[in-house]
């Protein structure tokens, strides 16, 4: 048995062997292995040896070692030895749509994508995040968990960059403030507010809103935090003393 | 009440004159001995109650024409019930510990002209079958009243018997209430609380009512008044006793020295700076079982406007703790840093209105669901926080 992916990695050609074990995933990137003893199998047996129903109308592609996909007609052969792919995956659609990732041009046969499925596709490491380019915008950093619509006009141009470090906005009487975490403490407010060194006797009266905790809103006491949205939670700080 | 409703208004005046045993508690006119016919066909007496509109001890034009019985269901002469003039028994606090189980409501062309021609219409209507079931039975029994007013106020308070909520009102009778210190907001709490029925209010305050005092407390003095310089708690009890009989201004500071003349207070408004004076005051307080609220402003001058928070919180005997963490015992003028004195009279007044609503919800006058023990308004948000929570650990 030769293992396709292994000679992929290891830079080498693929052996003669009695079967090839490749990678074929669904449209979530669920990958399951199969088996196949034709080293040059159409697009139909790569399907039915990872158990699809080729009935069921799908199309299939090549991740090639680059990231890159090769569109596969089920009729048509695939040389597993030359062309450097150990994965395929299939989608159970006629419809495809186009994005770019790390200015390659993939193919896509769901109207959705997920931040992991274009992190997994584009090959970066943990420490590289995706973005969506906004024109004229700030490019909008896409989470695993984000799911992009494919189905929007024009074609989405992904990338990958290192994830940036994040900050927060938050008004403390009146003043915009940032913050490196989006736990925000009573303390820190009061220090926003009133710089130097504090009474420990000096009650404060504080209260926020518009955070991304919940309650969304209310009063902070010392020692208290609260987690932030990245922009717009309102502080108000001050002592209640007079009358 | 001198010289009182009865001296100065022809109708009522007229009924007195003319033996009618009436008199007046609260905002209510009374009918007492009225006589009337029972299904049983006995003669039993009753008595009748009216609200009152007046003007300065003198009646107006009655603004209503029901009134409340209490008694039997009147009859006419064979024991039939008199459904004509309403119908349905029930029980009606009127307060001042008065209580009704009838409810009547009939109306000439044109309404009552005057409270002389209200009652006698009722009275006639249900002593009428009875002078004929037995001759000689009269509602003129030419009785008077031992005439005890022990009204806190010097002209009747008309308002919650006018709207059906004496009882409740009745509810702040029992109080003897404190506002210690009468700036801004304090000269605005006495301004709530002369208008309710409390047994007295006592006033400290050392300081003068000068200029800047005037645009931060309610009324309008004349310059004249200012050029006097009285003590605060003089001037503002000088205007509300016009009102408030039981009102005592003590020109002087609360403190370790003199805590005594909390004695007997049951409730009290905190309107003062913080300090050491204010921690001895509610030890004081919380030693003899008072309820207080006190409360304080903030307000912060940034990027050109005015923004902060105002803060009430509420200590009762149930729940005390919660205060040494929301209220400021430290001297503020120790650490003027932070001190920016900066209150503005609409404020103050709001300030001053939700401590005494809270007061109200505490003597369940107003309905309190959430019985927060703290409470704070965002003046940039517009936003009213509850905290401290009675069933809140």
């Amino acid at each position: 048995m030769e293992d396709v992916g292994t000679a992929v990695r290891e830079g080498r050609a693929v052996r003669a062997a009695r079967s090839y074990r490749i990678e074929v995933g669904d449209e979530t990137l669920n990958f399951r292995s199969a088996m196949l003893t034709d080293p040059v199998p159409l697009g139909r047996q790569i399907l039915v040896a990872a158990g699809f129903n080729v009935g069921d109308g799908y199309s299939l592609f090549a991740i090639l070692a680059g990231g890159d996909f090769e569109d596969l007609r089920l009729d048509e052969p695939f040389d597993l030895r030359g062309a450097g792919a150990e994965r395929f995956i299939a989608f159970r659609t006629d419809r495809e749509f186009k994005f770019t990732l790390n200015d390659k041009e993939l193919q896509w046969g769901k109207v959705v994508i997920s931040g992991r499925a274009l992190h997994k596709l584009s090959g970066a490491g943990d420490d590289q995040v995706v973005f969506l380019e906004v024109r004229g915008g700030e490019d909008r950093l896409i989470e695993p968990t984000d799911l992009i619509d494919l189905t929007e006009p024009g074609i989405e141009r992904f990338f990958t960059a290192l994830r940036p470090v994040l900050t927060y906005e938050i008004i403390v009487n009146s003043r915009p403030k940032i913050v490196n975490a989006s736990q925000v403490s009573f303390e820190q407010v009061v220090e926003f507010a009133f710089p130097g060194a504090q009474d420990p006797n000096a009650a404060f009266s504080m209260t926020y809103r518009h955070a991304a905790s919940t309650p969304h809103s209310g009063e902070l006491g010392a020692g208290g935090v609260v987690e932030v949205k990245r922009k717009g939670t309102v502080f108000n700080v001050t002592r209640t003393i007079q009358s | 009440m001198s010289p009182g409703p009865f001296s100065l208004s022809n109708d009522l005046k007229r009924l007195r004159e003319e033996g009618y045993f009436v008199q007046i508690r609260g905002g209510l006119l009374i009918l007492c001995e009225v006589p009337y016919v029972t299904a049983s066909r006995e003669i039993k007496t009753g008595t009748l109650f009216s609200g009152l509109t007046l003007a300065g001890d003198v009646t107006q034009k009655p603004d209503s024409h029901q009134v409340w019985f209490d008694g039997e269901f009147p009859c006419d002469i064979n024991g039939v019930p008199l459904t004509g003039i309403g119908n349905g028994g029930g029980h009606h606090d009127l307060g001042h510990g008065l209580t009704a189980k009838f409810h009547f409501s009939t109306k000439p062309e044109g309404g009552y002209p005057d409270y002389y021609q209200k009652m006698t219409h009722y009275a006639d209507l249900l002593a009428g079958p009875a002078a004929n079931l037995k001759p000689g039975t009269t509602v003129r029994t030419f009785r008077a009243p031992d005439d005890e007013d022990d009204s806190v106020f010097n002209y009747a308070e008309t308002a919650s018997d006018r709207a059906g909520i004496g009882a409740l009102t009745e509810r702040l009778a029992g109080d003897t209430i404190v506002i210690i210190g009468l700036g801004g907001t304090g000269s605005y709490v006495l301004d709530f609380v002369a208008k309710t029925p409390v047994r007295e209010i006592r006033l400290f305050d050392k300081d003068e009512f000068l200029q800047h005092n005037a645009f931060r407390a309610p009324g309008a003095p004349s310059i004249e008044e200012l050029r006097e310089v009285q003590s605060k708690v003089h001037y503002l009890k000088g205007i509300y006793s016009k009102m408030h009989r039981n009102i005592v201004a003590n020109e002087a500071r609360i403190d370790g020295s003199n805590l005594n003349l909390l004695d007997g207070v049951t409730f009290a408004f905190l309107c003062m700076d913080a300090g050491e004076a204010k921690s001895q005051i509610v030890q004081k307080l919380e030693s003899i079982g008072a309820s207080f609220v006190d409360v304080g402003m903030g307000l912060e001058l940034e990027e050109g406007s005015l923004g902060g928070i105002l803060r009430v919180t509420a200590s009762t005997p149930e729940k005390r703790e919660h205060v040494k963490d929301r209220v400021s015992f430290d001297d503020g003028a120790a650490d003027n840093i932070y001190a920016s004195n900066i209150q503005v009279a609409d404020l103050n007044a709001l300030n001053a209105v939700l401590a005494v609503i809270k007061w109200k919800k505490l003597r369940s006058f107003y309905r309190d669901l959430e019985q927060e023990h703290h409470c704070t308004y965002t003046t940039d948000g517009n936003m009213l926080l509850n905290g401290d929570l009675h069933d809140a650990s």
